[in-house]
């Protein structure tokens, strides 16, 4: 999961701030691997496979 | 042929019969068998034996079984003086009932020596027909609508989300609904806050929907709190016994400050939130499940988390997110079907997806983990506003 971090930061580097706090995926950013937190698996070192489902998720606090 | 005298003497002779006093007495025993009242509804609405079960008798034959499919279950029938009850006696035991009995002198006799009487909670005519498509349901009928009128939940917000989920509640006969919002109606709001209208501008968003929703349902009584939650008014707010509260907020430390409190106070929560075109929806089940915190243990820093207000958002998406929120709060109130807890649902307005993922308790959760280190309010803007720190 970190190198497909470290690709989407390279070819859009603006994401860098939003995704990654010293090189750690910030902790108000959750990330899934086929709907698993991957902070409840292996963190950034969580295998992806082919066909896996990501999902990068900010908390979001709008409800007006 | 046989008159009815004759009839009904010649049937006393095959049943068995017990007074009212022996049939109090069995109330109490430890092998407190089942009173089954055959009377016609408008007799049972004017008050039963407690814990009585009804069958009028034109039904007994054909729904004593779906009722009491243990046929040697100790059983006492009544009727207001014991004639009809002592037909049925006879059918249920022709029928392969074991151990039934005749309560001789009926429910008027029960009265007389002034044993304790239940009377039904029923709903009115008017009710019958308001909610008619909820009792057709099986997983609501009768005793879930009554339910619901007794249910209490506190809406945080009348805006976007607070709208159709208040809607929703009040239409579906949620009797008290308490919504804290302390803003007023504004020209911006009426693109999605369908709960207000153009003819309110300027008015207090919580009286706003206290007419529309009491307009809607003249069983919901409303519960205006115009004020904005705060560490200060929390407890005061929660302590008015609310059994679900639906978080419809549009900021990061009221956030907080619910999850925070209704962990402590044990009330389940709700949660929606909206930005453009995304939504996402989840439910928190105090000692269930995991809690806000176990989810977004921080909140992003101000500048990477604009607001609805900065950022927009599609007019009909809380729409769709509140209503799913309205939806699980029926759910937890009827404690029917599956809830959100543990699942994050996530809808995508642009793609018309919706994706779900898992969210687990978090075992070092400051608040709701195994040692928390959090036990009182803090300042929640402060918290939402500080650089976080890494441990």
């Amino acid at each position: 999961m970190g190198d497909i971090i470290d690709d989407l930061v390279e070819r859009y580097p603006a994401l860098g701030g939003q995704l990654l706090e010293d090189g750690e995926l910030a902790s108000y950013v959750n990330v899934y691997v086929s709907g698993e937190d991957i902070r409840t698996r292996d963190g950034l070192d969580t295998p992806v496979r082919g066909g896996d489902h990501l999902i990068l998720l900010p908390a979001m606090a709008g409800g007006v | 042929m046989a008159t009815y005298r004759e009839l009904l003497a010649r049937m006393k002779e095959e049943i068995d019969e017990i007074s009212t006093i022996e049939a109090h007495e069995r109330l109490e025993s430890l092998d407190r068998p089942l009173f089954v009242d055959v009377r016609e509804p408008d007799e049972w609405e004017e008050g039963h034996v407690p814990g009585a079960v009804h069958i009028t008798r034109g039904r007994l034959e054909s729904s004593i079984e779906g009722l009491v499919p243990d046929k040697v279950r100790p059983l006492i029938l009544y009727c207001a003086v014991g004639s009809r009850s002592a037909f049925a006696a006879k059918v249920l035991g022709e029928m392969g009932y074991t151990d039934v009995v005749n309560m001789a002198g009926g429910f008027v006799d029960w009265k007389r020596n002034g044993f304790d009487v239940t009377i039904p909670r029923v709903l009115s005519s008017e009710q019958r027909s308001r909610y008619s498509r909820h009792l057709l349901i099986p997983e609501v009928g009768e005793e879930g609508q009554q339910r619901l009128l007794d249910a209490r939940v506190l809406l945080i917000g009348a805006g976007g989300l607070g709208s159709p989920a208040s809607l929703y509640l009040a239409a579906a006969g949620v009797g008290t609904l308490g919504i804290v919002d302390a803003d007023v109606v504004d020209e911006s709001n009426l693109q999605r806050q369908i709960v207000h209208s153009t003819d309110r501008l300027g008015e207090p968003k919580v009286l706003s929907a206290k007419r529309t929703l009491e307009g809607l349902n003249p069983d919901v009584k409303v519960v205006p709190i115009q004020e904005r939650l705060t560490s200060e008014n929390v407890e005061r707010i929660l302590a008015d016994r609310w059994d679900v509260i639906v978080d419809g907020s549009d900021n990061f430390p009221t956030r907080y400050l619910v999850n925070d409190a209704s962990v402590w106070h044990g009330i389940p929560v709700v949660h929606g939130s909206i930005f453009r075109f995304e939504g996402q929806v989840t439910v928190f089940a105090p000692g269930a499940g995991p809690c806000y915190r176990c989810l977004f243990p921080q909140p992003p820093p101000a500048e990477l988390a604009p607001s609805c207000a900065e950022g927009g958002v599609l007019g009909v998406l809380p729409g769709i997110i509140g209503s799913i929120q309205a939806s699980e709060a029926l759910k937890l109130i009827l404690d029917r079907g599956d809830s959100l807890a543990g699942r994050l649902l996530l809808f995508d307005a642009l793609s018309t997806t919706l994706d779900e993922v898992t969210v687990r308790k978090n075992p070092d959760c400051p608040v709701c983990g195994e040692n928390p280190t959090i036990t009182d309010y803090v300042d929640y803007v402060e918290f939402c506003s500080t650089p976080l720190e890494l441990n």
